[in-house]
């Protein structure tokens, strides 16, 4: 008599499910990513080769942690992580350099810039503090065990 | 009121257990803890007038002699792959120490900042600055959209509902396991029965099939 297998005994085929806020999360870095792509030519011309090339690498590395991170591959969790906090201490050591040079001109300048920046920065956080939860971290550690 | 095992609150087990005035209010987690220490089985609910709202399950119980940790995991992954389990994943801590979690995020939620921006910026259009005191205005309609859309962002990514069972495995024969319900449990009690008996192998693994 032959056996089948029936749905509790066999978890081979089992998917690991996709948290919403990881499907959300991805696809806008792979937007993102693609319009950086898209917008190459044009900083190309307008800002020179150098710069256009920059964000070029920078739009591919978006897209390929975009698409890592959509496919529940483990490092590109870590690889978010550490993405997000590099933007963010990038976005205070340009705000701390484009506010000095502009308060010459503008007193205050850079104190508008310093709000100007808070949401963006809530806003890593969050993506932060979500990428670290414990669901999150179970979502891209299912393999194993 | 808060039942313990289905009784009220202080009449835990035959023990004494100081009463529910003990905690200065109804704290279904603080009662949880104090219950740790009796290392006992406890079912704490915390009932309002709409029914249960928060539960807190804590089991301990002994598998079979001859079942090894391989046929734990094997029971465990069985679960997770069959109707009850499948919305759970697992986070391993270590080896004999594995956690469950199933998170659910409200995806009306998520719509939610990409509404808020597009109505900002639609109604961005029809304002005009005529004089610094309706600049003001403005500053004050983009502080205040941000700020709705910074909420909405946060509490998509960070106020979904998660239900977490805990699993702690001894590593002596026979294998003495600790489970644990925890987080936004109410709907998921039938969710941690099922893995029980799984774990215990009271569960049917096959049966008589269609082609018999």
């Amino acid at each position: 008599m032959a056996e089948i297998p029936t749905p509790a005994t066999d978890y081979s085929a089992q998917s690991k499910k996709r948290p919403l806020g990881i499907t959300v999360i991805s696809i806008l870095m792979i937007l993102g990513a693609l319009l950086n792509l898209a917008g190459t030519p044009g900083n190309m011309i307008l800002y020179g080769v150098l710069y256009g090339i920059f964000y070029l690498a920078l739009g591919a590395f978006d897209l390929i942690i975009g698409i890592a991170l959509f496919q529940l591959i483990p490092w590109a969790r870590i690889v978010a992580i550490i993405m997000q906090i590099i933007g963010l201490v990038l976005s205070f050591i340009v705000t701390a350099w484009v506010g000095s040079l502009l308060e010459a001109l503008l007193p205050g300048a850079s104190l508008i810039l310093y709000l100007a920046m808070i949401p963006s920065v809530i806003i890593s956080l969050i993506v932060i503090l979500y990428l670290m939860q414990g669901s999150v971290k179970a979502a891209f550690d299912s393999g194993k065990w | 009121m808060i039942a313990v095992n289905g009784s009220k609150f202080d009449s835990f087990g035959g023990m004494n257990i100081p009463p529910s005035s003990y905690f200065n209010e109804p704290d279904i987690n603080k009662i949880a803890i104090f219950l740790d220490e009796y290392r006992l089985p406890y079912r704490v609910e915390l009932n309002q007038i709409e029914g249960i709202d928060y539960v807190i399950y804590s089991e301990e119980f002994e598998l079979d002699d001859n079942v090894t940790m391989d046929e734990v995991k094997h029971r465990v992954k069985s679960w997770q792959a069959s109707y009850m389990g499948t919305d759970y994943a697992r986070l391993v801590k270590s080896e004999r120490d594995i956690v469950l979690i199933k998170s659910k995020q409200d995806a009306k939620v998520c719509c939610y900042p990409c509404i808020i921006a597009i109505i900002a910026a639609f109604l961005m259009v029809f304002i005009r600055v005529p004089y610094y005191a309706v600049m003001a205005l403005v500053v004050g309609y983009i502080i205040l959209i941000f700020a709705a859309f910074i909420i909405a962002y946060g509490y998509f990514f960070l106020g979904g509902k998660k239900t977490e069972i805990h699993l702690t495995f001894s590593f002596e024969m026979p294998i003495h396991v600790k489970m644990r319900l925890d987080g936004n449990a109410v709907d998921s009690t039938s969710d941690y029965e099922s893995l029980k008996k799984n774990i215990q192998g009271h569960t049917k693994q096959s049966g008589p099939g269609v082609l018999w």
